[in-house]
Formats: structure tokens, sequence, C-alpha cells
């Protein structure tokens, strides 16, 4: 409880700094705060993915229901957090382009993203539970994340994009002042901390509800 | 007031509402643990 209580304040502290401490990126001027917001909810939508693609595996080698319920939602969290990364670059877009959607490879990349983890809760809600839609939707999620490194990271770097420099350059660097630099991997790391906490706050509903089925057996 | 400031109390606000929400889920799914 203690470091879920520290976290909410070290997030307050993130968004403080965010917006007193950081200067402003050249160029693009106030706006580029939404950096500390937009990249950590695109990172924690992959590692959730990661974490969802994991489970299924897992669940693969041995069907426990735990794993399978673990992948969906995982893949429900990463869903949400894309679908975030999305709006606030969208928001971005619309002061720096004009237009909040333009088909950018960029937003394309992240809206096929999104259709392929909507089709996955289609796959899921078309099957009776159990063994058979757990194994189903196991493989699809396998082979779904196969294409995030794709479409997060390949298709917006090969073909010409509006959307600003990666923060990691080709030549592997980061290409951000200090302070700017501090608070996005503060941010980075608060945006983690959070992704764990709501990670275990779904396995333990889960385990909750499976207890109480057997007591009513 | 300037713009900045005013997203700035926005964007605090959504965290508080979103993080209070967590602590309330923590704090039910607790009782209930202990209850089993």
């Amino acid at each position: 409880m203690v470091l879920k209580l520290l976290l909410g304040v070290y997030m307050c502290g993130v968004i403080a700094a965010a917006f007193l401490y950081a200067p402003p990126a050249l160029g693009l001027g106030e706006l580029s705060r939404i950096i500390y917001f937009h990249v950590p909810l695109a990172w924690v939508g992959v590692l959730a993915y990661l974490r969802s693609m994991l489970s299924s595996i897992a669940y693969l080698r041995k069907p426990r229901p735990l794993l399978d319920y673990q992948a969906a939602f995982n893949a429900e969290i990463g869903l949400v957090f894309t679908l975030l990364a999305t709006v606030t670059g969208a928001i971005f877009a619309r002061h720096t382009w004009g237009i909040y959607w333009n088909w950018d490879p960029r937003q394309t990349s992240i809206f096929v993203l999104l259709l392929i983890y909507a089709a996955y809760f289609i796959l899921r809600s078309s099957l009776e539970e159990g063994e058979t839609r757990g194994k189903l939707a196991a493989v699809y999620c396998i082979f779904a994340f196969v294409s995030v490194p794709f479409l997060v990271f390949i298709i917006p770097r090969v073909y010409a994009t509006l959307h600003p420099d990666p923060i990691i350059n080709p030549g592997g660097k980061l290409n951000m002042n200090s302070q700017m630099l501090q608070v996005f991997l503060a941010s980075l790391v608060g945006f983690t901390g959070l992704y764990y906490w709501l990670a275990s706050l779904g396995t333990r509903i889960f385990q909750l509800g499976e207890e109480e089925e057997m007591e009513d057996e | 007031m300037n713009d900045l400031y005013i997203v700035l109390i926005v964007t605090m606000l959504a965290w508080l509402g979103i993080f209070l929400y967590l602590l309330r889920i923590e704090g039910q799914l607790k009782k209930l643990e202990r209850r089993q």
C-alpha cells in the first residue's frame, strides 16, 4: 500500500515537472510537453502486449485459466493505453500539422495495431469459454504480438512521416536536453509502475473470483 | 490564467481521479481478500 501511495505522489511530481521544470522543446513550443505522456502511454501499451504474449505462450504450455485471463487482461490494458497514445498523438498532430488525423504512416500503423487487438477480443467473445477458446486466443495473441515491432518501430521509420524523429534516433542517441530527459525517464518509470499496479489488480480480482467459485462448489 | 497552468491543473485532477479510483478498488480488494 505504501508503494502505491508513493506512486500517486511520484506521478503528481512528474506531472508538475513536465509542466513547470522541463523547458519547451525548440520549434515545438509548449506542446512538446505532451511527449512526457504520449511516449510512456505507448511504452506501457507495448509492455502490456508483450506480457499478454508471454502469458499466451505459458497458457499453450500449461492451460491454466489464470494465464488465459492474464493474456486477455494485459491485451485490454495494451489496447486502452495504445488508444490513449493515439489520442494524445492526434492532439499533437492538430496543433503541429493542422489536422487531427491524416493517415500518416505512424497513424496508419497504430490504427492497424488497434484493429488487430480489437479482433482479438472479437475472437474471444465469439467462442464459448473453455480450453478451446483459450488456445485459439493464445495462438492469435502470439501472432498479434509479432506485428507489434513492425507496426510500432519499423514501418514508421521506413516510410516518410510527419511524426517527429523517434526519441532514440538511428544513431542510438537520445536527442533531449538533460532536464527534459530527466522528466521523460521519470515519467516512463511512473507509467511502468502504474502498469504493474493495474496488472496485479487484474490478477487478484481473478484469483478472488476463482476462490469464490471453489467455495460455492 | 496562463493556458499552461490550466492544462497542468486538468492533468493533475485527471491523475488524482484515476489514482483515487484505483485506491478504492485496492481497498475493496483487500477487504474481500481478508474475508476469504
